[in-house]
């Protein structure tokens, strides 16, 4: 069972930037996923933008919005049924902050479904994460590990990088383009599967365009690992 | 480290589909050895596949 559900508190600087982590630590058996959520602490509006390594992120417009939300699934091979078992840190989140009034955060860490294969989307603050493939849970009290801490790490000013005049802060241009490359992806490797058996299965004579054979590995893989995104994380076998 | 799984078996590409920082300085999604440009090569092979799709569906 989840022993604590921490909340840690930072005060973040216009254009600093903060990484968010969480350690756990096993408390034997099988693992669990975990939600961490990046919030607007109530009382404050800034103009930031954030961005995970898994979730999504969005511009907060009131407070207690979550800005950016990522799941983790955490198990073997540190599962292991000794007692105690292994501390892990899970990938950070960072966040970054524009040139605005200076803004709390809040790191809440949500425990998910254990083994989490169910299609159970996570709605942080009552927003839809927007990951298709996210099959954790937030079923909170089913997962066997022990949330031991919450991190918030602020680094000094000026270390985020900045994009060209002109063009949107990179954190943005981020999760949009990895929410459009998936969509893009794996809808387009439908089309080329069409066009592959366009022939075979309803005797179209048209030639191939070229494009379709010379992407269609990288293509084939890239939208496999999409569509199966839950097996390449390392986690919890069914 | 730990590895992720390739129809459920442990494989060393598989956690690279996390790792995307090229698709932010480059437009481009990497999969273990496999490229594919989003800026470039998804719209040259969209127009491809609905050019292909258009003729066949008038053909018929």
């Amino acid at each position: 069972m989840i022993g604590t559900v921490p909340e840690v508190t930072e005060r973040i600087r216009p254009r600093q930037r903060l990484t968010a982590g969480v350690r756990t630590a096993s408390a034997g058996g099988s693992a669990t996923n975990m939600i961490i959520s990046l919030c607007v602490a109530p009382g404050q509006k800034p103009e930031s933008r954030g961005c995970a390594p898994f979730g999504v992120c969005r511009d907060p417009t009131e407070a207690g919005d979550v800005v950016a939300a990522g799941s983790h699934s955490v198990g073997p091979p540190w599962s292991s049924p000794t007692p105690g078992g292994r501390d892990r840190t899970l990938p950070a989140t960072q966040i970054s902050v524009g040139a605005s009034p200076a803004a709390i955060f809040s790191v809440i860490v949500v425990p998910g479904r254990s083994p989490g294969r169910e299609r159970a989307p996570f709605t942080p603050g009552g927003h839809e994460t927007g990951r298709p493939h996210d099959h954790s849970g937030d079923h909170p009290g089913s997962a066997s590990s022990l949330v031991t801490d919450a991190t918030v790490k602020l680094h000094p000013s000026g270390c985020w990088s900045q994009p060209a005049a002109g063009t949107a802060r990179w954190p943005v241009r981020a999760a949009q383009r990895r929410r459009s490359g998936s969509m893009a992806v794996v809808a387009l490797g439908r089309g080329v599967d069409m066009v592959r058996q366009a022939a075979d299965l309803i005797g179209c004579t048209l030639p191939v365009p070229a494009q379709v054979p010379a992407s269609r590995p990288a293509l084939h893989e890239i939208r496999d690992a999409y569509e199966h995104i839950e097996d390449r994380a390392p986690g919890p076998r069914p | 480290v730990p590895l992720g799984h390739v129809r459920e078996e442990p494989h060393p590409d598989a956690l690279t589909i996390f790792d995307q920082q090229r698709l932010l300085t480059d437009g481009v999604l990497l999969y273990g050895r496999h490229q594919l440009d989003v800026t470039k090569e998804v719209p040259r092979l969209l127009v491809g596949v609905r050019q292909f799709l258009k003729d066949a569906a008038a053909n018929a």
